[in-house]
């Protein structure tokens, strides 16, 4: 057990998903208070297409080529959520729903399509079906280099934006009144988001990616109500999360590893809900103490 | 193929009659957490039953699918997180588990995770019940379950729908028609997870409905409507499908998008005509506001006057002659070629008139 502590393969795999972990548990706090915590699954899902389509085109399962072409897909599903909520009269559920189904099938359909089609057949299309359910076990150094770069990317552009960010996300009015443009806070955010959920599309998988925003905020939430300890608390979530999770599924044959991960960050998330400072627990006994009172 | 069709057009009926509520009460993402979640019920009831055919399997999965929304409405009932959030914990946590004990114990047997997502509506006719494929007897059974379903509650469902806070006052149980409309839907992720998979049964509740609310005016129109275009979402998918050999399920629900996509572009309300409002709004606005200008400031030669009234309008010289040369078209204004001024006539007069009293 300890011995996978020290192998090479461990720590590719481990370094590309807690970077990952990183970079969508500080992007993901501010998607979550933006109230755009299903986007990102919407977006996870909308993206597969856009990874068949990059292998259809240039033949080729570069993870570079096909992690542009999940972006640009995803950039598209949410362009569609708006303008089928704004402009066509179908509230934002529906919306998320509609395209999240729509753009998976079309993935569907493609993926059939070079299956049954004999000149996509010695270009092997068998890891395609990876970016459905993630095999971070495959984790190669390429693969991880993309994510730091990504993840890298992400942070310094979060970093430059700050101020924008969070006047746009916490007071719509305020950022109105002093001219800061809120469309783009949405779009750096947005941006933000397409990046990492593309990149970590082949790791964890179209289904799961939009968790590794969303948990770790959810999670911080419960300790915590200012943004500096939340975002630290949900890094840390996050990574300590990834590193278990990939150990874990070093470890043991037949554990996934992007489930295991999302398996940890849950359970911590639950555990911080009962335990945690605005948790359950602490709650009932600041009641008792008042009925004692 | 004539069968897988059938499968298909029932699954498309059970869902339709659900679709209009999940849609209205802006549950879709909730019945997409639920088709997820209920993976893990199939894997546990699976490791009870032993067998992926048993009614067992189904209500244990169907039960699953209720665990799910209790949890999500306890959690975000308790305060400790938003409705949306706790959707996106409790899936996901769900549907790893159900992935990981698969992954781990079940590889050998016919469990696939990506069938459950998928499904494969063309291996529906291989199992057979009564000299009729399975899926569709279930299909039809549990079409005929929601029908019974929505005729007996209609009005409490559609009160509770559209005024939930009334409908407590009339002493409707808000609660358990939810849990009602929960437990239905959830059985039919379940059903249809062998036949046309999760992701497609989502796409046949939400994308025929929307269509639907786009068109129509009364809730049992809408629900009649789902089921029409629940069906030709279908049949034009199938066919597409068919034609070149491609995913069915895939195929039918990209065409439910791409149809509530055309329908909002070219529907009443819908963006190409609230396009085309917007811009004869702001033309009729500007035109009235020429003849204001030109009224106001009536004889003025530098105000009116050809070469010099786009600066005091404050457009570009080409805008402004453009829309005095639909004033004048209009015969609301004619051009005064002795002191080179435009000028407002009668009929002008009477339209700005018009403008102003409207």
């Amino acid at each position: 057990m300890i011995s996978i502590l020290f192998s090479y393969d461990f720590w590719v795999v481990a370094a590309g998903t807690s970077l990952l972990a990183l970079a969508g548990s500080i992007v993901g706090c501010f998607s979550v208070y933006q109230g755009q915590s299903l986007v990102g699954d919407a977006i996870g899902h909308s993206a597969y297409p856009g990874v068949v389509l990059a292998f259809i085109c240039f033949q080729t399962r570069d993870p570079l080529i096909l992690t542009i072409g999940a972006a640009l897909s995803g950039g598209m599903a949410y362009f569609l959520i708006h303008s089928l909520r704004d402009g066509g009269g179908i509230d934002f559920d529906s919306a998320l729903a509609l395209v999240l189904t729509g753009m998976f099938g079309l993935g569907m359909v493609l993926k059939t399509y070079t299956q049954g089609n004999p000149a996509y057949a010695d270009a092997s299309q068998a890891g395609l079906k990876n970016y459905i359910f993630g095999s971070a076990a495959f984790l190669m150094k390429r693969d991880a280099a993309l994510i730091f770069c990504s993840g890298a990317l992400v942070l310094s552009l979060l970093f430059l934006f700050r101020r924008i960010l969070l006047i746009s996300i916490f007071d719509r009015g305020y950022a109105k009144a002093i001219g800061i443009p809120e469309a783009l806070g949405t779009a750096v955010l947005l941006f933000m988001m397409i990046v990492l959920i593309s990149v970590g599309l082949k790791s964890v998988g179209a289904v799961l990616i939009s968790s590794f925003l969303l948990i770790p905020c959810i999670c911080a939430n419960q300790h915590s109500r200012s943004l500096g300890p939340i975002l630290l608390l949900s890094a840390l979530t996050g990574i300590l999360s990834a590193l278990f999770g990939t150990f874990l599924s070093t470890a043991y044959r037949g554990l996934s590893t992007g489930p295991m991960i999302i398996l940890c960050m849950g359970s911590v998330t639950l555990l911080s809900m009962i335990f945690g400072r605005y948790g359950l627990l602490p709650r009932m006994l600041r009641k008792r103490g008042k009925e004692n009172d | 193929m004539t069968e897988v069709l059938f499968v298909l057009l029932m699954t498309a009926m059970a869902c339709g009659l659900l679709g209009p509520f999940l849609v209205l009460r802006r549950l879709s993402m909730t019945a997409d957490a639920l088709s997820h979640s209920v993976l893990l019920g199939i894997v546990l009831a699976f490791f009870l039953v032993r067998s992926l055919d048993s009614v067992l399997l189904t209500l244990g999965a169907a039960l699953f699918g209720l665990l799910t929304v209790l949890a999500v409405e306890l959690l975000s009932g308790k305060g400790l997180v938003k409705r949306d959030d706790a959707l996106g914990l409790v899936f996901p946590m769900f549907f790893s588990l159900g992935v990981l004990l698969i992954t781990r114990f079940f590889r050998n047997v016919h469990l696939d995770i990506e069938i459950v997502l998928m499904g494969d509506p063309l291996f529906a006719p291989f199992v057979r019940l009564f000299g009729l494929p399975r899926s569709l007897v279930e299909m039809f059974l549990l079409f005929l379950l929601n029908l019974s379903f929505v005729i007996l509650f209609y009005e409490p469902l559609k009160i509770s729908t559209f005024d939930p806070s009334y409908a407590f006052l009339l002493g409707i149980p808000v609660k358990r028609i939810f849990y009602a409309l929960m437990i239905l839907c959830s059985f039919c992720c379940v059903t249809a997870f062998n036949s046309v998979g999760a992701i497609l049964v989502i796409s046949f509740f939400a994308a025929p409905a929307a269509a639907a609310s786009l068109l129509s005016r009364s809730l049992w129109q809408m629900i009649l409507l789902t089921l029409l275009l629940g069906a030709l979402n279908c049949l034009i998918g199938c066919l597409i499908a068919f034609r070149w050999n491609v995913s069915i399920s895939g195929m039918c629900s990209f065409v439910g998008m791409l149809s509530v996509l055309l329908l909002s572009l070219f529907s009443r309300g819908g963006i190409l005509r609230g396009m085309r409002r917007r811009k004869q709004q702001r033309e009729r606005f500007k035109e009235e506001l020429l003849l204001l200008h030109l009224y106001r400031h009536r004889g003025d030669r530098e105000e009116t006057g050809f070469e010099s009234l786009f600066r005091h309008v404050n457009w570009s010289r080409r805008e402004t002659e453009r829309y005095i040369g639909r004033l004048m078209k209009m015969k609301w204004v004619f051009a005064d070629p002795c002191d080179k001024i435009y000028q407002l006539t009668e009929e002008g007069r009477e339209r700005l008139l018009l403008a102003m009293t409207a």
